[in-house]
């Protein structure tokens, strides 16, 4: 796990509007389960593949499971790239666009340097997604407005062991 | 072929658009220029990619049929169109029946005049990008390729969604944006067809690449069961393995961002989905046959060198009537759309230079517009003729800076 591109991601992904923490390897559903009481959100879905913990314990914060289009979407992601705060996403593309908030649960070791990283050419996931950032508009007079068609919130939990 | 001096008089008139356009063209340069200086290799970056675009046109024919069978072998669909009216037929003819439509922006879309033509066979078409949506219901073209609506105030937007979506008179930026999201949002859960452009396609994994900042292109290539992508022919790439050059370098010289809230790299169609690829020749093989011309091609539209033009700062977009406004709009817009009715662009400029120094392709706009100006005839051809020789080495085109810098020196300008 590299400490110096953990530290670049949190400020570049934060620049652009994401929140983001660090949480000890499996106390991310602790975290998103908080987060999900304090935002008051009612339905939430979660990506294939993530801990069974975290809908139980969004479901204990009071949020019901529900096919996308939910409130909240909880997410993966395959990697992220410090040089421009980014997430990489496999598939997952309609639950996760069409949230209000979006979190993302990135293993810490996942992390590349820059997009050179990125192995597009051995990837044979037919939909990737580069994610900075929660959705933006600056169409009206150029400023920025949060959430235009897409998550109005990011949140990158960045699980370390 | 005085069109461009009847317009811009007009809109030079129109005060309220000026400050606005000076002042965003300003910080969108203020934001590039940050964003660029944090790449230590940029000038290199810009040369890698003009190699890579310059390669992919050499080859354009085996990139295309790669991109095709590569597209194909998946179950998508790959169709050819000589010219506007074949690609709108053949959009027609897939949206038939499916639907309410959905686009994303896309300027090859407003070249063609997609939506227009949707609309008036009887297809339900809104735009969903917000800047687009509100060109739309203002009943006007964009004014610029990366921001559509630049060059109007919000009490206008303010006006136009009281007056078109029935919602309170509000000019706060946030709530209008609201509006236009709960109002879309329907739309994007009911559409059978979504139509987007393609920033790049890539030949050896047959992907379609898409770069927004709103997340309106992910809806509309996700909701909607059909996703009709739409490019012209000099936007493949021949490898994925050129992609992170081109992430690098659209978003920072378009909006001045490392990179958009989201890029798409997409192997269509989904699961469930059906694909069309439209792949739009409208007049670029000619450019492409024309060694003079060809660089025209390489244009990626991150719209810098519209941004940093003095000219269109003053007369904004709308002056050039052709989608595509500025230096490069000047350059395309004669060769794609006639001589007759656009001849009187490449005049629009004031051959400074600045647009070549920030095309990230390295394109020599104001050499082509020289050319342009050239070959439209006429007195002043002799003139540009002479101009044209000089610069068409890159010698040449120093020395006649010095020499003009030498000139106002003497002559105390």
């Amino acid at each position: 796990m590299d400490e110096a591109l953990i530290s670049k991601f949190i400020e570049r992904a934060t620049e652009q509007d994401a929140e983001v923490m660090t949480v000890g390897a499996g106390t991310a559903a602790e975290a998103i389960g908080k987060l999900a009481r304090e935002s008051g959100l009612k339905s939430f879905s979660v990506a294939e593949g993530t801990a069974p913990a975290v809908a139980e314990a969004l479901k204990a914060a009071g949020l019901s499971e529900s096919t996308p289009p939910s409130e909240l979407a909880v997410t993966g992601a395959s990697w992220a790239v410090a040089e421009t705060g980014t997430l990489v996403i496999k598939g997952t593309r309609r639950q996760f666009i069409t949230a209000e908030t979006h979190v993302v649960v990135l293993d810490g070791a996942k992390m590349l340097d820059n997009l050179d990283d990125i192995p597009f050419g051995e990837e044979t996931a037919p939909f990737l997604t580069l994610v900075t950032g929660p959705s933006r508009t600056a169409d009206i007079e150029r400023v920025l407005v949060l959430g235009a068609h897409g998550p109005r919130r990011l949140v990158v939990l960045i699980e370390k062991p | 072929m005085r069109e461009f001096r009847r317009l811009s008089v007009r809109a030079i008139a129109k005060p309220s658009m000026r400050g606005a356009l000076e002042s965003a063209m300003e910080r969108s340069l203020e934001r590039r220029a940050r964003a660029i200086a944090e790449v230590p290799d940029w000038e290199a970056l810009r040369d890698r990619a003009r190699e890579i675009k310059r390669g992919a046109l050499e080859e354009l024919d085996t990139n295309l049929e790669k991109l095709k069978a590569n597209i194909e072998a998946r179950g998508g669909k790959v169709h050819f169109a000589r010219d506007a009216r074949e690609a709108n037929e053949i959009i027609e003819k897939i949206a038939a029946g499916r639907g309410p439509v959905i686009k994303g922006k896309s300027m090859i879309t407003e070249e063609i005049g997609l939506r227009e033509y949707l609309m008036e066979r009887g297809h339900e078409v809104w735009e969903t990008d917000l800047g687009e949506f509100i060109a739309a219901l203002a009943g006007e073209p964009p004014s610029h390729i990366t921001t559509p609506v630049v060059h109007m105030r919000r009490a206008e937007v303010a006006r136009i969604f009281e007056r078109e979506l029935g919602v309170a008179y509000t000019e706060d930026p946030e709530e209008l944006t609201a509006h236009a999201r709960r109002f879309l949002r329907e739309k994007f859960l009911s559409a059978g067809v979504g139509i987007t452009g393609a920033n790049f396609t890539v030949a050896d994994t047959g992907s379609v690449v898409l770069f927004e900042n709103e997340g309106n292109i992910t809806l509309t290539t996700e909701l909607p069961r059909v996703h009709v992508a739409v490019m012209s022919i000099e936007k493949v790439i021949p490898s994925i393995a050129d992609l992170p050059v081109f992430i690098k370098l659209l978003p920072r010289s378009a909006t001045g961002q490392r990179i958009t809230s989201y890029v798409s790299v997409l192997s269509p169609p989904r699961e469930g989905g059906e694909f069309h690829l439209v792949i739009l020749d409208g007049g670029r093989r000619k450019i492409l046959e024309d060694e003079e011309m060809r660089e025209a091609l390489y244009c990626i539209r991150c719209g810098a060198c519209i941004n940093v033009c003095p000219v269109y700062r003053i007369t904004g977009g709308h002056a050039y009537h052709s989608t595509y406004p500025g230096p490069i709009g000047a350059v395309l817009s004669p060769m794609l759309f006639g001589q007759g009715s656009h001849g009187d662009l490449p005049y629009a400029s004031t051959l400074c230079g600045a647009c070549y120094d920030f095309c990230p392709l390295r394109i020599n706009l104001p050499a082509l517009l020289v050319k342009l100006r050239q070959r439209g005839g006429g007195l002043r051809k002799t003139v540009f003729k002479l101009w044209s020789n000089i610069w068409a080495s890159p010698a040449g085109y120093k020395a006649s800076l010095k020499a003009a810098r030498l000139i106002s020196r003497w002559m105390k300008l």
